[in-house]
């Protein structure tokens, strides 16, 4: 899905440097997303678009595109309070995480 | 692990047995020859069948087992033997042997056997006529111990392919066994390395969970000292703060190490300038000259300008050494820096005349949560982690962190690392590299791990130096307290916001007249108006996530010096 060794070469760091950080942002994001669903019962609209906004960053900084759009669709989702919409970008990300996690 | 048997073995083992059962019935046919008493012909008769089994044993190597089995079987035939020469009755023996040997068989061979037997004896009653003048009774009783002998030898081999059938089995139960206990202790293996790695996240996500709060509680009493004009409330504010600024080392030292650990400490290497080992020296004179303590900083003439590897770690290996040795070093005491560079290595030494260490703790000495006794720890403080880093960072840099000591006169710490030499002659100076190369110190403050990651490469990269402030709070308490040539601030953090941090800061500096250090925000709000909120709230530019880094050298240029320029 993702080419890491694309980014580390766009990025000018090292492929392990690369694999390191994304290690960690998936397991960061695993917590967020976490949240996210506890928020999305709440209906916690605000908290969700906060919560999601570090993912979005932290994915667009490492150049993980698909990550950060999505990312960032679910901040504009929950900011007009799309129940559906965010319901579906939360499994979208989720599997992306995990697609993500299996490259590691 | 044991003879296989096959056809040729089985042929060459018949063939065995003919050529011994030969001489045996010739030996036989020349004691009927010349002897003509009973008794005599049933000993002489018995003694062939034992020295026969005998030869067959020692040719066939037989094992003390089969050799036990065949002692047995020849006691028996002996007494079968002899009993049947009193009472006349030895053919009726007979019978039961042959199916015996047919049991024991279970195949064509007994039918071989027989047959070798009867044309033997038929052959010998042909040859012989009726010189030999042999009985129904003698033939019944050569016969007889052909067959007795066919068995002996048989049997072994019968007993062999069963106990080589039984060993294979046993064998491939054993192996099963060790393959089950091999799996095992593997699943144990994974199952241990697991639980120390999940140890160390847990130890790590654990630090920092108590460096946050911490960086808070820091945060607060800095803010609170700021408004505090009653002296002695002042001073209550200084020894919180200084507690709280130990325990915070004490979780950077848990943090680096667990780090270490969970293999999430990795080296990076970056053109760095050797003015930075010069540099960190010089921040302990102060406390040196506080101490009373002579600190002499050896540089030798050969170091080159700038090298490869990465500075942040053998700048904290050189900080932790550092201060090790002005803590352990009484007043009016010495501490000798050596910094050289030969044969693309950078040697580093640390003498010092301190407490020293005692012979038998310097081989544990590097490793974490070791001081040189309990009495140190009472009397210095640390967690006893400095030196455990220290020596994994200068093995991950291709160093070996080394000591000698003697315990009450003094220590002397050394290391050298492989670095290659950088040569930025103007000639070879790259235009994007020397717009790449930057010179200075950052703070970022920043709360999620993986922009810190990212942003700390990246910084690395271009030569900066940084430190992280995990939160708003963080970021006002590490300004107040260090300089820096720039801060980068994300917006939403926890505690404070990055704007709320940044009117804390401009506060600060106004009130004390302080050089105001340019805050630049970093967040990943890039919708429209949002500059013009950064730069409102007072903050000196923008930048926005994702991070471009070509953007990001270019901003930094504009506040930090171009150290090619």
């Amino acid at each position: 899905m993702y080419d890491l060794e694309v980014i580390a070469k766009q990025l000018g760091f090292g492929l392990d440097d690369v694999k390191t950080i994304v290690k960690v942002l998936v397991e960061e994001a695993n917590i967020s997303i976490l949240k996210i669903d506890d928020m999305f019962n709440h209906q916690a609209w605000e908290q969700i678009a906060t919560e999601v906004h570090s993912i979005k960053g932290s994915a667009g900084n490492m150049q993980l595109t698909a990550l950060s759009e999505l990312s960032e669709t679910l901040e504009q989702a929950a900011q007009i309070h799309d129940t559906q919409q965010v319901e579906m970008l939360i499994n979208n990300i989720k599997s992306t995480l995990q697609q993500l996690q299996q490259q590691l | 692990m044991f003879r296989k048997t096959n056809p040729i073995n089985m042929k060459t083992h018949v063939l065995k047995q003919i050529i011994l059962l030969t001489i045996t019935i010739v030996i036989i046919m020349i004691v009927f020859r010349f002897s003509s008493h009973q008794y005599l012909q049933v000993f002489i008769d018995t003694a062939m069948v034992i020295i026969f089994s005998s030869m067959y044993i020692w040719i066939e190597k037989v094992p003390a087992a089969y050799t036990t089995a065949s002692r047995i079987i020849l006691i028996v035939g002996l007494i079968t033997i002899i009993s049947a020469q009193f009472y006349g009755q030895r053919q009726i023996w007979f019978p039961p042997w042959i199916l015996l040997a047919f049991f024991l068989r279970g195949r064509k061979e007994g039918w071989i056997w027989l047959l070798i037997a009867e044309s033997t004896i038929t052959m010998l009653y042909l040859i012989g006529g009726p010189e030999v003048n042999l009985s129904f009774q003698d033939l019944f009783i050569l016969l007889s111990d052909l067959l007795f002998i066919a068995l002996i030898t048989n049997w072994y081999e019968i007993n062999k392919e069963t106990i080589l059938t039984r060993i294979k089995k046993t064998n491939s139960q054993l192996e099963e066994r060790v393959n089950t206990r091999t799996q095992e202790v593997e699943e144990a293996r994974v199952e241990a390395v697991s639980a120390l790695r999940t140890r160390s996240e847990f130890l790590a996500n654990m630090s920092h969970e108590i460096r946050t709060p911490l960086n808070a509680i820091n945060g607060f009493i800095s803010l609170l000292k700021e408004d505090e004009k009653d002296q002695q409330k002042q001073e209550y504010f200084e020894i919180i703060q200084h507690a709280s600024h130990s325990l915070v080392q004490t979780i950077n030292d848990i943090l680096d190490y667990s780090k270490l650990e969970s293999k999430k400490s990795f080296v990076v290497n970056a053109p760095f300038d050797t003015e930075e080992i010069k540099d960190t020296i010089k921040l302990f004179e102060a406390k040196a000259r506080e101490k009373e303590i002579i600190l002499h900083a050896q540089c030798s003439d050969g170091i080159p300008q700038y090298l490869n590897g990465d500075i942040q770690k053998i700048r904290q290996t050189l900080n932790n050494l550092l201060s090790n040795a002005l803590k352990f070093t009484p007043k009016s005491g010495s501490v000798i820096c050596d910094v050289s560079f030969k044969e693309e290595r950078l040697s580093i030494s640390m003498q010092d005349n301190g407490v020293g260490i005692p012979k038998e703790k310097l081989d544990t000495i590097f490793e974490p949560f070791t001081q040189a006794d309990g009495s140190t720890q009472r009397e210095y403080g640390g967690s006893g982690l400095g030196l455990a880093i220290c020596s994994a960072y200068v093995k991950m840099m291709g160093g070996q962190l080394q000591v000698e000591s003697v315990y009450g006169e003094g220590s002397r710490f050394y290391f050298s690392l492989p670095l290659e030499v950088i040569k930025k002659s103007p000639e070879q100076k790259d235009e994007s590299n020397a717009s790449s190369h930057l010179k200075g110190h950052v703070l970022l403050a920043e709360d999620n791990r993986a922009n810190q990651l990212f942003m700390g490469l990246l910084f690395s990269n271009i030569g900066l130096s940084y430190e992280v402030a995990p939160d708003g709070l963080a970021a006002v308490e590490m300004s107040g307290t260090n300089t820096y040539d720039v801060i980068l601030m994300d917006e939403h953090m926890p505690h404070m916001s990055g704007i709320k941090a940044t009117q804390k800061i401009l506060k600060r500096e106004k009130e004390q007249q302080l050089k105001h250090t340019p805050i630049i925000a970093l967040t990943a709000n890039a919708l429209t108006g949002d500059k013009e909120r950064f730069l409102a709230a007072g903050m000196d530019d923008y930048i926005s996530k994702p991070v471009n880094v070509e953007d990001m050298i270019k901003l930094l240029k504009k506040y930090i010096k171009d150290e090619h320029v």
